[in-house]
């Protein structure tokens, strides 16, 4: 690691000078959570916030980042994934950070962390009351594909007016029998605004749905946060006689042989496997079946 | 009969108006022009109803300001005086959801040039479910049903209802729009007929529809056109419009076939021509 | 190929950046000291401070050193660690207060004040120089000031004057100019996007924006569209920073930084008809003028008034756009997120197209 963290390591649990607990200054933190509040009482809805530069790259998790560093308490346990690994580089790298600014303890069991830091993908194990979910958002709002000017979706999102979304629905529907939407399947929270789950499968989307955990979304380099709050309603967009379809997989998992988890491939003495994407839950059945 | 349409003292003005040009005692051979201050009036104190399945037509050279009814009509322009009634409602100030609401249920219109009206990238079934789809329409099945209902209603062919409209003629264009606002059974379909371009076989058949739409509802129809034989096929009682301002109005026999004002004996007697 | 994640142990990224260090002392390559660079590469450090808009040349080499001379990573630190700095105070200056040390009116020939064409390589010749010896003699070499240039005859070389009129100024008198809406002077880096719409706030970003996608986009604009741009006038020297004083109130000089300012005239195009000339100003801190001029451009396309709604306004013309494009950290950031793994949501939209495929090949077979 860079020698700025060693440093920080070194110094312990309390960080050196120059840095605020968990790195962000207080005034920072403030308008994170000032805006976070905002979204928790509105939710689904784009909140802009001023959002501060980050150790890393905009477009590399800031916004999450300042998401975490802005709820993070000494008492957290922190999970953070990439894809659903926690091995991966930017998973990794934002762990460390997070870790050695806060002091805060590590996991990769997603029942024992307090704060989940993700990008793209939700544990596979159900979420309990007391978490915190915190989402890497690149693209912040699901109307981008109708325009690209904020002024224009901001309008149609005052006015609940999503027919645009509505018709791509329908052409896909009418032209291929399904819609194309892939990932980030834009979704209707608590009745009231649209808004995109972030680039999960849509495998996860209805695992947002009532779901007991806190989910925060944070955007860094556009700006935004949004929130979902325990045990909220968050539906996909579809026609009440199309059923929403999430991604099929044919095949158990190669390593721990569940049935039903969201599944990546992996190249293996040359052949393609199909493993879980969730890796440290894959790793924990594994271990259980001895 | 009841009124669908009342609109009275419509006016629309460019510009910041003065003492000179809101007086509303100007003679009639005033221009659109304020002379004092520059301000343009795109029509005035413009009034007339319409009753439920009756059609009105509004004629009138270019800048006469029928233009500019139409789009106060369809809420496409902002209006600066005068008040619009639909069913008794006034709808002159509707914004944001209401106006949206307004656009996609009650009123229907088919624009000169298939570009303001459609979205060419879009199939024809998709245009006309854009409307219900609007106003929370959620079954797919439904919303495709009654696409294919007005597509057909308007002789398109039903193999035809997911081509993208840019593969349409102009003609055929014509009947999506139609299809496109008649799908929501407004109460005012707002037709503005001058289609340039477009073969006169072509547009007779469309006419014919237009007949075929008003005998079988009860829609208020207002319809904008340079032909005059166009006027006397579909509309009963006519406006002449003249530099923003109503100048006859009446039975559409009595006024094409006696006009009274110069103007209107001025365009009867070049369309004889 | 699969799409494995790539994954890390405890040692990977450690070696991945001990792989992408500078070169150590004994391999036979002296290692560049960010204070050499400031010195060698001063407009090198400027275009990170201007990107950056940190003026703190020091911090700047440092981090071209870090990041191993990449632009945009060296402002990405600068930035980042400017962040968390707490803020003290805000200066004001006017551009009158600029100690000039170079100025230039291509509008007018002769201006009230004079032209100084100072310390740059504009007039010199682009021939590449493999003399090691003593600086070249063939232009004049930028510096912090210290090097007098060569001067054209009808120039003279500046030493800091002060107080130079604004060459605009008489055609303001005339009321020849149409300045656009007002700009008030505010931080738009501690406030969220909505509250940076008006034009303040849009020539801060200018001010901080990257300078590729500032000359890019500048370029488009007066490579011959409608409007006509000419440069006004073009101010480098140095903003004194000051505070006011804690007990007596005045204004105390703590400080300067360097900076380039210059003001553009639009003529034609979607002006207005009533013969006024549109005014554009353009900033940056440092000495890399083309990010003054630029934003200068384009801070008068966006401010020109009357513009037809009908019209779709071009990428120089629309702040919305802007706003998107030229903010050079966003850019480069998330163009370059696309080497973050992206296998989840690739699964997804192969799965997608799978079922696609197989219904066509249902549809054919039915």
């Amino acid at each position: 690691m860079t020698s700025a963290l060693r440093e920080l390591l070194d110094a312990g649990p309390r960080t050196r000078s120059g840095y605020a607990f968990a790195y962000m200054d207080e005034s920072a933190k403030r308008e994170v959570r000032r805006a976070l509040l905002k979204g928790v009482c509105i939710p689904g809805h784009l909140v802009p916030f001023a959002s501060r530069e980050m150790p890393v790259a905009r477009g590399w998790g800031s916004g999450g980042l300042q998401v975490t560093l802005a709820t993070i308490v000494p008492d957290d346990v922190l999970k953070v994934i990439d894809q659903g690994d926690d091995q991966s580089m930017n998973a990794v790298g934002l762990r460390e950070l997070i870790a050695a600014t806060s002091g805060v303890p590590t996991t990769t069991d997603a029942r024992a962390a307090t704060l989940i830091q993700t990008r793209h993908r939700i544990p596979q194990d159900d979420l309990h009351e007391g978490q915190v979910l915190v989402f890497q958002i690149p693209v912040s709002d699901p109307l981008r594909r109708v325009s690209a000017r904020p002024s224009v979706t901001r309008r149609l999102h005052a006015e609940g007016d999503y027919t645009a979304l509505w018709l791509y629905l329908y052409e896909d529907t009418a032209q291929m029998g399904r819609s194309s939407f892939t990932h980030s399947y834009p979704v209707r929270v608590d009745d009231g605004y649209v808004m995109t789950p972030s680039p999960i499968p849509r495998y996860d989307v209805p695992r947002l749905h009532q779901a007991p955990q806190l989910s925060l979304f944070g955007a860094g380099r556009e700006a935004a946060v949004f929130a979902v709050p325990p045990y909220t309603d968050v539906v996909p967009l579809a026609f009440e006689d199309r059923a929403f379809e999430p991604e099929r997989f044919t095949e158990d998992c190669w390593r721990c042989g569940a049935d039903g988890s969201y599944l990546d491939t992996e190249f293996v003495n040359g052949l393609a496997r199909m493993v879980c994407s969730d890796t440290a839950w894959c790793a924990r059945r594994r271990a259980a079946a001895g | 009969m009841s009124v669908a349409l009342r609109v009275e003292d419509l006016t629309v003005r460019y510009g910041p108006g003065c003492q000179a040009c809101a007086e509303p005692t100007a003679s009639d051979s005033a221009g659109a022009l304020c002379a004092d201050c520059g301000s343009v009036h795109g029509c005035r104190e413009v009034g007339f109803e319409v009753g439920a399945g009756e059609a009105l037509g509004i004629v009138g050279e270019s800048g006469s300001g029928k233009s500019t009814v139409l789009a106060a009509l369809n809420l496409d322009q902002p209006v600066s005086g005068g008040r619009i009634l639909l069913d008794g409602d006034e709808i002159t100030a509707a914004a944001g959801s209401d106006r949206r609401r307004l656009r996609a249920e009650s009123l229907g219109i088919v624009y000169q040039t298939s570009q303001q009206g459609l979205d060419l990238a879009i199939s024809a079934g998709g245009n006309a479910a854009s409307r219900l789809l609007a106003v929370g329409w959620r079954s797919y099945e439904r919303v495709r049903a009654e696409a294919l209902t007005h597509h057909e209603s308007v002789e398109l062919a039903g193999e035809r209802l997911d081509t993208p409209v840019r593969a349409f003629s102009g003609g055929m264009r014509q009947r999506v729009q139609l299809a496109k606002a008649l799908i929501s059974r407004p109460r005012l379909l707002l037709l503005d007929e001058r289609t340039s371009g477009l073969d006169v076989s072509v547009q007779a058949r469309i006419l014919d529809l237009v007949r075929r739409i008003r005998r079988e509802t009860d829609v208020a129809l207002v319809i904008v056109s340079h032909d005059l034989a166009v006027i006397r096929m579909l509309a009963e009682r006519v406006l002449v419009m003249q530099a923003g301002r109503v100048v006859e109005a009446g039975l559409t026999d009595q006024v094409l076939g006696d006009p009274q004002h110069p103007y209107s004996q001025l365009l009867v007697s070049a369309q004889l021509t | 190929m699969g799409y494995e994640t790539v994954r890390a142990d405890a040692g990977a990224i450690a070696a991945a950046a001990r792989l992408a260090q500078p070169a150590r002392p004994g391999d036979g390559i002296a290692p560049a000291s960010g204070f050499d660079l400031a010195g060698t590469l001063p407009l090198l450090v400027d275009q990170v401070a201007g990107e950056a808009g940190v003026w703190e040349p020091a911090v700047c080499a440092r981090a071209l050193v870090q990041a191993r001379g990449d632009v945009a990573r060296a402002v990405s630190l600068v930035r980042a660690w400017a962040a968390m700095l707490p803020r003290r105070a805000t200066s004001r200056s006017q551009v009158g207060e600029l100690r000039t040390l170079r100025r230039i009116t291509p509008a007018f020939r002769e201006p009230e004040g004079g032209q100084y064409l100072g310390a740059s390589l504009d007039y010199a010749q682009r021939l590449l120089d493999f003399d090691d010896g003593p600086a070249a003699s063939n232009g004049a070499v930028a510096s912090n000031g210290a090097t007098r240039a060569d001067a054209a005859p009808t120039d003279r070389a500046a030493s800091g004057l002060e107080q130079i009129p604004r060459a605009l100024d008489e055609l303001d008198r005339d009321g020849l100019l149409d300045p656009g809406p007002a700009a008030h002077a505010r931080d738009g880096t501690r406030a969220p996007a909505e509250a940076n719409r008006e034009r303040g706030a849009f020539d801060q970003l200018l001010a901080r924006a990257e300078t590729g996608a500032l000359t890019a986009i500048a370029y488009t604009s007066i490579r011959g569209t409608d409007a006509a741009a000419t440069l006004a006038e073009l101010r480098l020297g140095e903003l004194d920073v000051c505070v006011e004083h804690p007990h007596t109130g005045g204004r105390v000089r703590v400080g300067a930084v360097p900076a380039t300012i210059a003001e553009v005239v639009l003529y034609g195009g979607r002006q207005k008809a009533d013969g006024r000339l549109g005014v554009g100003v353009g900033a940056t801190l440092g000495r890399v003028e083309r990010r003054a001029i630029s934003a200068a451009v384009l801070d008068a396309n966006c401010a020109a008034t009357t513009r037809d709604p009908a019209v779709a306004p071009s990428p120089s013309e629309d702040q919305e756009f802007l706003r998107i494009a030229l903010d050079g950290q966003e850019a480069t950031g998330f163009l370059e997120h696309l080497k973050l793994p992206h296998h989840v949501t690739f699964t997804s939209v192969l799965d997608r197209i799978a079922e696609r495929r197989e219904g066509e090949e249902e549809d054919d077979e039915g």
